[in-house]
């Protein structure tokens, strides 16, 4: 739809902080009460577009644009996360993707075990009581393995661990 | 219960999952997320945390540029997948690749997941070894034209790049072997096929890496 008051029929170009109406408006912005946009670190109305079609295009209730891949794997983690953390993932990630899980995250106490992506019972003996999240490309690039990850209700539920996918699940189109 | 709840019912305090979104988070004056945001607390937590505190944020110059391009996205990526079908096609005439390159391909072992998963196409990488080694690899990829030798995906030029010996190349060989990529050829002289290969990384960990796996 054209933009309500001059027209434009492209998303505008946002490159702005945003005033507050009064100084109730501002703490309630802060406080979350009332939705709206304080500065671009957190949020902003072009990116908000984005967000809201790639929600839509996925299937998604929601979606976060971010600067980039490492920057989505990075927030994925830290928001899921913390020491004593484990994560279950492919095999079949990309080389940077597993250099971050295999190398880097273990300096910060969380561990990775790495599964046949194709192996179902391998991902379910893989999940520990401090789990995190399981990681995997449905369609991983280098070597190709197609994959889909199962729905979360088919997962153990009997410990306090949490399960997360950080893959999308790709729908029949 | 908040509005968000029907879609994400598995966050819910009573879950006992997400303690950090259903206990109060004194980075934001003891909030709750799960009950007092007003959108689910799987988006909102990344921005209001993560988006705060790390420096993830994309610019809306980007934004304007992914919109524009989102536009045109099922038009490409028809495009995509109908030249790697030609590729795939002119690859395996010629060269008799001896395993399938693509779920797209029918002897492929994930082409039935493939087809019920993604099917107009699954996508626009393949994969295949060479026979003759690493010198024969690299003369296959310094002769091409069309693909760039090149190490991203995701843009609108073709590419050709040998993972074991650059973008996975700080992975273990056995990690490799399990990842499905046949690793350094040293490992590997006893197959009949080694990898296709143009590694003209030349850094000091390179080098110290490939004289550890006796490439050098």
């Amino acid at each position: 739809m054209p933009d309500e008051r001059f027209g434009a029929r492209a998303t505008p170009i946002y490159l702005t902080s945003f005033v507050f109406q009064s100084s109730d408006r501002a703490a309630a912005l802060f406080n979350m009460e009332r939705g709206g946009h304080v500065y671009s670190r957190i949020s902003n109305p072009t990116n908000a577009v984005l967000e809201e079609r790639i929600a839509a295009l996925e299937g998604g209730i929601g979606a976060i644009a971010v600067a980039s891949g490492q920057a989505a794997m990075h927030l994925a983690i830290v928001t899921l996360m913390g020491a004593g953390s484990h994560i279950v993932a492919s095999r079949s990630l990309y080389g940077g993707s597993h250099n971050l899980l295999d190398y880097t995250l273990p300096r910060f106490g969380i561990t990775t075990t790495f599964v046949d992506p194709r192996d179902l019972d391998a991902w379910r003996a893989a999940i520990r009581p401090k789990h995190g999240c399981c990681s995997a490309k449905p369609w991983a690039t280098r070597v190709w393995t197609c994959w889909t990850p199962p729905p979360c209700r088919h997962w153990p539920t009997s410990t306090a661990c949490r399960c997360w996918w950080t893959a999308p699940s790709p729908r029949p189109g | 219960m908040a509005c968000w709840s029907i879609a994400e019912p598995s966050i819910g305090e009573e879950s006992g999952k997400f303690r950090r979104w259903t206990e109060a988070y004194e980075g934001f004056h003891g909030m709750d997320f799960s009950e007092e945001s007003r959108s689910p607390p799987s988006s909102c937590a990344p921005a209001r945390e993560g988006l705060r505190d790390f420096g993830a944020c994309m610019s809306p110059m980007t934004a304007f540029q992914l919109l524009q391009g989102v536009e045109t996205l099922p038009l490409r990526m028809e495009r995509h997948i109908a030249n790697t079908r030609q590729a795939v096609a002119h690859w395996s005439r010629t060269r008799q690749s001896p395993t399938s390159p693509t779920p797209n391909c029918r002897t492929h072992p994930d082409h039935a997941l493939a087809q019920k998963l993604l099917p107009r196409g699954a996508g626009s990488v393949f994969s295949f070894t060479l026979k003759g080694g690493r010198a024969a690899g690299r003369k296959f990829i310094e002769a091409l034209r069309v693909f760039s030798h090149l190490a991203n995906v995701g843009d609108a030029k073709s590419l050709v790049i040998h993972p074991a010996s650059t973008t996975h190349f700080r992975m273990s060989d056995e990690a490799l072997i399990a990842a499905g990529i046949l690793p350094a050829p040293s490992a590997c002289r006893s197959a009949s096929k080694m990898p296709a290969t143009c590694s003209k990384t030349s850094t000091a960990a390179s080098r110290r890496r490939r004289k550890r796996k006796g490439w050098a």
